[in-house]
């Protein structure tokens, strides 16, 4: 049996804020009015207040690398090379991100990581290119 | 239970009535003596069936009964078990026949690719993400926290593939070396195949029964004293993955019923969830909860069979195989055989307590079941 379908997501109201930041090449938190928690990437509601958010800030473009990975294989086929692939954290904030980082880097646990954009950006995850040292 | 195996050549209906039909058979009953029927199985991906859990009406023997399909990702297994529980304990039913099954060999040319809708849609999946990445970005936080290398977690995979040569339903026990699991291919650094468990078909089904009940079926009834089950967030980039919080306080929910205040002292046997070798320590961390404590006692020795903290003496997912919601339901099977004496080459001695734990969906299911002989 084979079937073949598409599927199409809203960004909703939260991300929409985050990918919209993205093509500015900023990034956004959400930020709860109760408990002054930042979440990157944006939540609609506050997890901890169960309250719903309506305050979105620009935050420092820095963050920390707390794990990482490296692999050749994606959901479907493979990429040539080995890519490290990181799950970072703003600082000061919540969440965090699954992204690529720059071969030049070497990853470490702790390690402080900016992303780098890309010239021409959409309002996509691909919008930032990849994470690379922070300084 | 079934045979676990890559590919079984039955459908899930008959793997299903293979596994009651034993069942009902080792308790010398049969399907009109069962009240209701609780059943289990992971995604409907991987069967390819709208709506499986009605492939397990007929034959679980549900027909004309109450029947209802619990899924937890791949703490179903320990799910179904709780389910099975709560109805007997609401008093309303004396005999519940509990059953899981997974049929993982139907989609081609693997099932992997289907965990990709697991991830988020917006900011995750058009990075192409790999299920594995997900268990290695966890690995390696799980070995910077406590100082882990690889040669120490792959004795996981070493203790349970070699215990699962006792089990005579296994799909992959063998006596292998720690050097075998590094220098198998690394899929996703730093996890090696085989430190992961395999793809496999198969059936568990078990009877729950009312204590009065019970006692007129079995002479060596084993006895649920705990159930605890608990949900992380959705989102797998809000927790701290060294440390699954979710599984301990699942765990200390089923110990508060259980009466146990030191689970190490007072557990015989620990069946935690292994579809990855590190995952069988983490999970033992939050079991006994102290983070850390499982790799101590793994270097010790004292998580083999024979050891004072005996872990997967069944073989686990990583030796029994892992048809999803049927592995975790293996695990609970397993505390049925130890704690009533049945568990042949595998038992353990003194064995009055056990524990047996699944985990699930994206790093976020904690479901623990205490039991006693
Ligand atoms: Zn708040």
């Amino acid at each position: 049996m084979d079937i073949e379908s598409q599927y199409e997501y809203p960004a909703g109201v939260a991300l929409s804020k985050f990918l919209e930041g993205l093509r500015n090449g900023k990034i956004i938190a959400s930020r709860c009015e109760k408990c002054f928690s930042k979440h990157v990437p944006p939540r609609a509601y506050c997890l901890d207040c169960f309250k719903p958010i309506n305050e979105y800030i620009e935050v420092d473009p820095v963050a920390e690398v707390q794990t990482y990975t490296r692999s050749r294989l994606l959901a479907v086929g493979e990429t040539g090379e080995e890519i490290v692939w990181v799950f970072v954290r703003f600082v000061d904030t919540l969440g965090g991100l699954l992204h690529m980082l720059d071969t030049a880097t070497t990853p470490r646990i702790g390690l402080k990581v900016k992303p780098v954009f890309r010239e021409k950006r959409v309002g996509s995850i691909h919008d930032i290119k990849c994470f690379t040292a922070a300084d | 239970m079934t045979y676990f195996r890559s590919m079984l050549p039955m459908t899930s209906e008959e793997m299903v009535f293979e596994a009651v039909r034993k069942c009902l058979d080792d308790a010398g009953l049969d399907a009109g003596d069962v009240d209701a029927v609780v059943c289990g199985s992971a995604p409907d991906a991987f069967d390819g069936y709208h709506h499986k859990g009605l492939v397990a009406v007929e034959p679980s023997g549900a027909f004309a009964k109450p029947f209802s399909r619990v899924f937890v990702g791949g703490g179903t297994g320990v799910g179904v078990t709780i389910s099975g529980w709560w109805h007997i304990a609401s008093g309303l039913f004396d005999k519940v026949l509990v059953v899981a099954w997974e049929k993982m060999s139907h989609p081609y040319p693997h099932a992997q690719p289907l965990f990709r809708s697991i991830f988020e849609p917006i900011l995750e999946q058009p990075l192409g993400p790999n299920l594995i990445w997900i268990f290695a970005l966890e690995m390696r936080r799980y070995m910077e926290r406590h100082r882990l290398d690889k040669e120490l977690i792959a004795r996981v995979a070493v203790k349970n593939k070699a215990n699962a040569m006792d089990h005579p339903y296994a799909q992959l026990g063998a006596k292998i070396t720690v050097d075998d699991v590094l220098k198998s291919p690394v899929l996703v650094w730093p996890v090696h195949r085989l430190d992961i468990s395999p793809t496999s078909d198969g059936a568990v089904a078990l009877l729950f029964a009312s204590e009065h009940e019970a006692k007129k079926i079995t002479d060596t009834p084993v006895w649920v004293d705990g159930v605890g089950a608990c949900l992380d967030s959705q989102y797998w980039t809000n927790r701290d993955l060294s440390y699954p919080y979710y599984v301990y306080l699942a765990a200390q929910q089923a110990y508060k019923m259980a009466g146990i205040t030191n689970p190490l002292k007072e557990i015989d046997v620990f069946e935690p969830y292994d579809p990855f070798t590190y995952k069988e320590l983490h999970h033992l961390d939050a079991l006994l909860g102290k983070p850390g404590l499982a790799p101590q006692l793994l270097k010790e020795g004292q998580l083999e069979r024979d050891g004072d903290h005996p872990t997967s003496p069944s073989g686990g997912l990583l030796g029994v195989g892992n048809p999803i919601a049927a592995a975790g339901l293996m695990k609970v099977a397993e505390l049925y055989w130890q704690l009533s004496g049945r568990a042949g080459k595998r038992q353990v001695p003194n064995a009055y307590v056990g524990v047996a734990q699944a985990w699930g969906d994206l790093m976020q299911v904690g479901q623990v079941v205490v039991c006693r002989a």
